[in-house]
């Protein structure tokens, strides 16, 4: 007669110990009274028996380690590592350019501005000459005044023209009058130079700008990794 | 004898790997049922035991063992599951089984216990070949290794109920199994069956 499966899983566990004290009590009731559960128990506790008789096997040979087995298992680490720094190096490298052509985030945006805002300078100051010096400026001097940004040389001849032609203005209306100093002072019409944009501003358009280095070392840094990963693989291939 | 492996001492490795490598030979084999295939997953556990011995946190170091060994022998039987079965028995120059192994030799039993010995372990292998691998690695560990349920539970990483079910299922199937194969047995263990 057959047991539940059940059954002889309490019998399992009560043959090796198992069997919480309650449940251990009932199987022991159940067992003075059902017959089937009693052979049920015999065959368990004889299957054991048989199973704890295997004989043991002795090993064929030895299993003993040499260091040339060792790094074929080592080099199996490093094409992940290579792997997971290439990919890493990549979204940054990726990253990085966004931001350049993106347009957000430019260094050298800052001597491009430096050029207008130069221009803006020259050109209040072009109004001023207007105020204190009396001199109505051409329309045409407008771009002598905005050349001044391309460069301080030009901006000093810009300067002394100016300084020249107030002069020479301010003589034409005051006649008979020695070119005295009394009626047009050249202090409001020449002005000293503007100051020069920093140079460090202007020398940083020209040359190589910090975010090209950035970019220049990550594409560096992944071609390293690539040529890791390929050397790693092949390590790998060699040893298995 | 572990802490001068830890610190790359392999002569030190290789003095557990001499201790251990009869148990889990063993175990390798019962759960394979292949000799060929055992040899690699021996081999393979003490690889695997030599880099991973930082991961040893104290405790039984039969249990750690075992539990990488078991795990080469998942390994193997996948691998062996993509490859052609090999006979179960090893094989002479001439291709034909051996009843006897060399392996299966001890040189202080007399002619007749050694060959009954190989029967009754031969038995209980084909019995242990007919279970899933998951009931067979869970036999083996309890009944043939003597590992308690608590400690069969860490190495295959299964909780208490899964070892307590699969290891009745386990007994149940070797049980009848082992009813066709009583004429194999030794007298005393035959003797039980009967009665």
């Amino acid at each position: 007669m057959n047991i539940s499966r059940r059954d002889w899983q309490l019998l399992s566990e009560y043959i090796d110990g198992e069997l919480p004290e309650r449940k251990r009590e009932r199987l022991e009731g159940r067992l003075e009274s059902e017959r089937a559960l009693q052979d049920a128990l015999r065959k368990i506790k004889h299957t054991r028996r048989i199973l704890r008789a295997t004989p043991h096997l002795s090993a064929p040979r030895d299993f003993i380690l040499t260091p040339d087995m060792i790094p074929q298992r080592e080099t199996r680490t490093f094409f992940p590592v290579f792997k997971l720094a290439t990919a890493l190096v990549s979204i940054l490298l990726v990253a990085v350019l966004v931001l350049d052509f993106g347009g957000s985030f430019l260094p050298m945006r800052g001597a491009e501005y430096a050029a207008p805002a130069v221009q803006e300078e020259a050109l209040e100051k072009a109004g001023e000459v207007d105020q204190t010096g009396e001199k109505e400026l051409e329309p045409s001097e407008l771009p002598q005044m905005e050349e001044r940004a391309e460069g301080v040389e030009m901006e000093k001849e810009v300067e002394v023209g100016e300084a020249e032609e107030a002069e020479s203005l301010a003589l034409g209306e005051m006649t008979e009058t020695p070119p005295a100093t009394t009626t047009v002072s050249p202090t409001p019409t020449v002005k000293p130079p503007p100051p020069t944009p920093p140079p460090a501003q202007v020398e940083e358009g020209g040359g190589l700008p910090l975010i090209r280095i950035v970019e220049i070392i990550l594409a560096g840094l992944v071609v390293l990794g690539v040529i890791g990963m390929v050397w790693s693989r092949k390590r790998r291939g060699d040893a298995s | 004898m572990i802490q001068d492996s830890l610190d790359g001492d392999l002569d030190a490795f290789n003095q557990i790997v001499l201790e251990y490598q009869n148990m889990v030979y063993h175990q390798a084999y019962r759960v394979i049922g292949e000799p060929d295939a055992a040899e690699d997953a021996t081999q393979e556990a003490f690889l695997s035991a030599y880099q991973k011995l930082h991961t040893y946190r104290g405790g039984s170091f039969k249990s750690w063992l075992l539990r990488i060994v078991t795990n080469a022998c998942y390994d193997e039987l996948r691998r062996r599951q993509r490859q052609p079965v090999t006979a179960l028995k090893p094989e002479d120059d001439h291709g034909e089984e051996i009843d006897s192994p060399q392996w299966m030799e001890d040189p202080g039993e007399k002619p007749e216990e050694t060959v009954q010995r190989s029967e009754l372990s031969e038995a209980i292998q084909r019995c242990l070949n007919e279970l899933d691998e998951k009931f067979r690695s869970i036999v083996v560990l309890v009944d043939i290794q003597g590992m308690d349920y608590a400690s069969a539970a860490e190495i295959v990483d299964r909780p208490l109920g899964t070892i307590k079910s699969r290891l009745a299922r386990a007994r149940q199937s070797l049980q009848e199994c082992l009813e066709g194969f009583s004429e194999l047995l030794p007298v005393d263990l035959r003797q039980d069956i009967e009665v």
